[in-house]
């Protein structure tokens, strides 16, 4: 068994072939699995099993399938709140800090990848990912980072920056 | 059919890669899991972007709950109002509790007092300061570098010794000498203030001078009450900063121990241990020339103290009575 495959189609129809192992990552590959299991046929131990994946493009599965590998050879630090730094250099090893350095489209895609595999361990970096980018950034560097429209009224600055300094003397 | 990618090729060429999602594309529950991982200034700049974050980052989910817990278990005293309303509106909770610390700084009730049926409440640690004379430091503990002597203050107006040495059960005691507790708003010397704001303890029978309530200049939301000849803080005080005098340079000048250490490590000059005690740097409850009650100011009432008076007069007409009593002291 430790040797059987798992295909996973991306959203295109593209085919990766993936240790059984490194899918069961993903709950939802776990999940498909255990609904098969109430089956006992032989035959099904040596059948390769196919798990499409409508919502997951091809160049995001092959970083979550890449995520997977690795994690077989050395399990990411758990991440947890509060953080204790707030550089991912050092919340993560280095492998992992580096494998979200990507670009931030590809980056979104893998938070909601690993949200529809569910891929806790994933998720928990690319979330974390994210919220470094937003760290430290004023309300108008967000707005061009994202591309975000401004609408909140000048009242409402004025309350928010209010909010801001009581949170800063706190 | 497409073709099947194994792991021997996998690659990825982010310049050609064009998204399925933004940010504002992903769904409430990821957003909110990231702003988690947000500390309070990054999750009140990103809620300024627009309206939709705006209300997003309101929400107990982007992480308040935790930014509250975060924050308090730093903190002396947290308003139990806000200790309320965590759960119901985080957000609200800790703006309440900051504007509490930051606005608030006379004690209530049930923060000055403590309860010897739960053991829950306030202990109290005292120094005398060095306007008291060698006569009462030579008998303080803290004097001699250790910790301070500890009190508790009872509903009933009672103040009791609390000795912790087993702290499984700590005890109270009664002091060697009675002391009794009220607050009052306008003592003789200071200008009137809430309720809570002042504390008179009458020791052996004596009112001594009037011990003034402020926020700890710490920070960390707990209270102090000085008079001019005496410290009390709602937590513990660390022990006495060492003195030593450092002979560098033209004049010598006394130092505080864990300071020189630090300034010599430093500089790569020696390298010693930190102090085992040692507080932040310039912290002012070690230091009395940065306490605010002086003799200058309360004056009057030290005066009357030390001519023998058993009660300490009070209330706006207090100065008036003094003056017409002891005019041209």
């Amino acid at each position: 068994m430790e040797d059987a495959i798992v295909k996973l189609t991306s959203k295109e129809g593209e085919t990766f072939d993936v240790p059984r192992k490194v899918a069961m990552m993903s709950k939802l590959v776990k999940d498909t699995f255990s609904d098969d299991d109430d089956e006992d046929d032989e035959e099904d131990e040596t059948e390769v099993k196919e798990v499409p994946l409508p919502n997951v493009t091809a160049p995001v599965l092959k970083k979550v399938i890449e995520y997977c590998t690795h994690y077989q050879e050395e399990e990411m630090t758990p991440i947890q709140t509060p953080l204790k730094s707030g550089t991912l250099d050092e919340l993560v090893q280095a492998w992992y800090a580096n494998f979200v350095k990507v670009d931030r489209n590809m980056l979104f895609d893998l938070v909601a990848a690993a949200n529809f595999m569910d891929i806790k361990p994933l998720l928990d970096l690319t979330c974390l990912a994210v919220s470094i980018l937003i760290k430290g950034k004023s309300a108008q560097e967000l707005r061009q980072m994202f591309n975000i429209s401004a609408e909140l009224s000048p009242e409402e600055q004025a309350e928010a920056q209010r909010e801001n300094a009581a949170a800063e003397s706190s | 059919m497409a073709a099947s990618v194994t792991l021997s090729n996998l690659s990825c060429d982010d310049n050609e890669y064009s998204s399925t999602f933004t940010l504002s594309q992903l769904p409430e529950e990821l957003l909110f899991r990231t702003f988690s991982f947000l500390d309070v200034i990054s999750l009140i700049d990103m809620g300024m972007t627009n309206h939709y974050y705006h209300a997003l980052c309101q929400r107990n989910q982007a992480g308040w709950t935790n930014l509250c817990l975060q924050l308090w278990k730093t903190k002396i005293h947290v308003a139990p109002a806000a200790r309320s309303l965590v759960q119901e509106h985080a957000l609200a909770a800790y703006r309440l509790a900051c504007a509490d610390a930051t606005q608030r700084s006379y004690v209530t009730k049930p923060e000055f007092c403590y309860n010897p049926d739960t053991h829950q409440g306030t202990v109290w640690s005292f120094r005398f300061k060095e306007s008291a004379g060698t006569d009462w430091t030579s008998v303080d503990p803290w004097y001699r570098g250790l910790p301070c002597r500890q009190m508790v203050f009872l509903e009933s107006g009672k103040g009791m010794q609390y000795v912790n040495d087993d702290e499984d059960s700590p005890r109270l005691l009664d002091p060697p000498v009675p002391i009794a507790w009220r607050f009052l708003t306008r003592p003789m010397d200071l200008p009137e203030r809430p309720l809570g704001s002042y504390v008179r303890f009458t020791v052996a029978g004596r009112d001594v001078p009037t011990y003034s309530v402020r926020r700890s200049p710490n920070g960390n939301w707990g209270f102090v009450m000085e008079s001019c000849w005496g410290l009390y803080a709602s937590y513990p005080l660390p022990p006495r900063r060492k003195k030593i005098l450092r002979r560098a340079g033209e004049e010598p000048t006394w130092v505080h121990a864990d300071e020189e250490d630090w300034t010599c490590w430093r500089n790569k000059r020696i390298r010693t241990r930190r102090h085992l005690h040692a507080t932040l740097p310039h912290d002012p409850l070690q230091d009395d020339s940065q306490l605010l009650i002086t003799n200058e100011i309360q004056w009057r009432e030290a005066f009357l103290y030390n001519v023998g008076a058993r009660v300490l007069p009070e209330g706006d007409q207090a100065i008036d009575e003094f003056d017409r009593a002891w005019g041209g002291v």
